[in-house]
């Protein structure tokens, strides 16, 4: 065993998990290493809702144990992690980021908790968010009973939303790896302005149960860590057919993936570059492009279906939010939240008729259609992740991104398609910049290939934020 | 991040519509009927103010005046992407996203059926 240097806290969890299994490196001594870091780096960055030390402690001294007998559980065993904190954790508060849920304890784990504890890894916290995330709208970084989340790179810097922490915590070096949500960009944003990688999984890939209900038919459960390699691993422990959640896909949880990139057909949808407030966005994107086509993978510019899916989409997770959140409503407690109109949400969409949202349900039908029809001729959509970098905490996010209407992010939620988020480099001010590579239901596996293929060629992903000593 | 001056994503990213048409007392029917109560505010608002006697102002005139304008701001927002989807042409009957499906219930007499056992 070693003592724990800066450079481990940011290795991969492959790297981690080969030293760990080879007893050259204590997931003791790293979990306290990690605790340190949170410790000092959480308060700065908001990025911890609650630390778990006693826990991560014992599942660790746990870990450690079993390895030393010889009984290793997998990749994951003895690796330290964080939870968003709308995953609930036994006797653990869970604040779903929201004043009005202070001191909310639920008395079971999440299956994807269970699930990581069963494969052996180390619980450090529960990870800050976006009140509700975003289920009730909000448009500045503090909209989270703990504050503006604040971006590793710059601390004058939003981290995303609404997957906060669990971008901060990555990419600062808090945690080896972190789940989060999307609903709608909830895991690509905060890894496009944080430089981590994150895969968005098919809607049903990853159960639901015992997370927070932002919106029934949006929600997806999914890793942000440092690399496309990490992120198969972790899929691996969570994905698969979970009872507790009816919307579960009994899909074999296989991310193998496997075809040659040489037979893959990609379609390249660039965006407007002209509304890109960073300069830098299109350099990144194009050297992105010029290493996928290095890498054999055939492109070719193409048009999404033009289609009504962001009204959908914003329609259809209103509706659902509404729904979820109806009992803050009632209690009068919403007024806790910090954004000033999300206790307003119900006058402002009262104009929402039930046979609107039946039509969005018969539109999404036709989206689903025209994109399956899409994938006929491509296997993967290549399209940048964001045409800005991290926007400053106390922005406004919608002046901040104002132009970008992230028609991928709009089809692919909507079509429940996953996706993978990856660093392409930094911006002009030193802050990351990323791409995404979407793919249809169930092709986890040919993105993560793709994306451990283009992270061999390039060292995007590697590159660590100037935190000061 | 969502809706502001504009409708949002969860992540800020903006939605594209038009004007919408309010129907409040087939919107109020419609969600009573399909249980989406979530949609019913828990305060007074106009529908009972317009039988009752105006004791005050209503409770939206005492807001500040920059509240109010975005809360106009985000219903013109919501009315934009209402539009969209309401001119959005489908042919009569398209399916939805979702198939409703009807649930077998164990047959009587069958062991965990809850009215007991054959006679």
């Amino acid at each position: 065993m070693s003592a724990i240097d800066e450079a481990t806290l940011f290795a991969p969890v492959w790297q981690l998990s080969d030293r760990i299994r080879q007893r050259k490196l204590s997931p003791v001594e790293l979990t306290e290493a990690y605790l340190a870091r949170i410790e000092r780096w959480g308060p700065k960055l908001n990025a911890i809702a609650f630390a778990t030390p006693e826990l991560a402690r014992e599942q660790a001294k746990q870990a450690e144990t079993e390895i030393g007998r010889g009984k290793w559980r997998g990749p994951l065993h003895g690796i330290p992690y964080g939870a968003k904190d709308l995953f609930s954790t036994a006797g653990i508060p869970t604040e779903w980021g929201a004043g009005c849920c202070r001191g909310q304890v639920f008395d079971r784990d999440a299956t994807v908790v269970t699930r990581l504890r069963d494969a052996g890894a180390v619980l450090l916290g529960k990870l800050a968010m976006i009140e509700f995330a975003g289920g009730l709208g909000y448009r500045k970084a503090d909209a989270s009973s703990t504050g503006p989340c604040r971006n590793p790179w710059d601390r004058t810097r939003w981290t995303g939303g609404s997957s906060s922490g669990s971008g901060a915590a990555v990419s600062g070096g808090l945690v080896a790896f972190a789940l989060g949500t999307e609903t709608w960009g909830s895991i690509l944003c905060p890894s496009a302005f944080c430089g981590t990688t994150g895969v968005r999984p098919t809607y049903g890939r990853v159960s639901r149960a015992g997370a927070m209900v932002c919106s029934n038919t949006y929600d997806k459960v999914g890793p942000i860590a440092r690399s496309a390699r990490d992120c198969r691993l972790i899929l691996s422990a969570i994905a698969g057919r979970d009872p507790d959640d009816p919307t579960s896909s009994a899909e074999p949880a296989d991310f193998r993936g496997g075809r040659a990139i040489a037979s893959l057909r990609a379609a390249l949808v660039p965006l407007d570059f002209s509304k890109a407030r960073e300069p830098e966005a299109r350099a990144a994107f194009d050297r992105a492009v010029t290493e996928l086509r290095g890498m054999g993978l055939a492109m070719e510019e193409a048009k999404l279906p033009e289609l009504p899916t962001a009204e959908v989409a914003g329609t259809i997770i209103t509706a659902e939010a509404l729904s979820a959140f109806e009992r803050f409503h009632k209690d009068g407690s919403i007024v806790k939240l910090h954004d000033p109109y999300a206790r307003y949400q119900w006058e402002i969409n009262e104009g929402l008729r039930g046979d609107d949202l039946v039509k969005a349900w018969r539109v999404r039908h036709e989206i689903q259609r025209r994109t399956t029809e899409f994938f006929a001729d491509y296997d993967v959509i290549v399209t940048p992740n964001f045409l800005t970098t991290a926007p400053g905490v106390d922005e406004d996010i919608n002046v901040a991104l104002d132009g970008y209407t992230d028609p991928a992010g709009a089809i692919g939620n909507t079509c429940g398609l996953p996706s993978i988020a990856l660093p392409s480099g930094l911006g002009s001010r030193g802050l990351p910049l990323g791409f995404q590579i979407m793919g249809p239901p169930f092709e986890e596996g040919t993105l993560l290939d793709l994306g451990e293929a283009f992270q061999k060629r390039t060292s995007f992903h590697t590159a660590r934020p100037p935190m000061e000593a | 991040m969502k809706r502001a001056g504009r409708r949002t994503s969860r992540t800020g990213r903006a939605v594209e519509g038009g004007d919408a048409v309010k129907s409040r007392r087939r919107f109020l029917k419609l969600v009573a009927l399909t249980s989406a109560a979530a949609l019913v505010p828990a305060t007074p608002r106009r529908t009972r103010a317009a039988t009752a006697p105006k004791k005050s102002a209503p409770a939206a005139a005492a807001r500040p005046a920059a509240l109010e304008n975005e809360i106009k701001k985000q219903k013109n927002a919501t009315a934009q992407a209402l539009k969209a989807i309401r001119e959005f042409e489908l042919p009569p009957g398209s399916e939805m996203a979702f198939v409703f499906s009807a649930q077998r219930a164990p047959r009587r007499g069958k062991p965990g059926s809850s009215k007991g056992g054959k006679p």
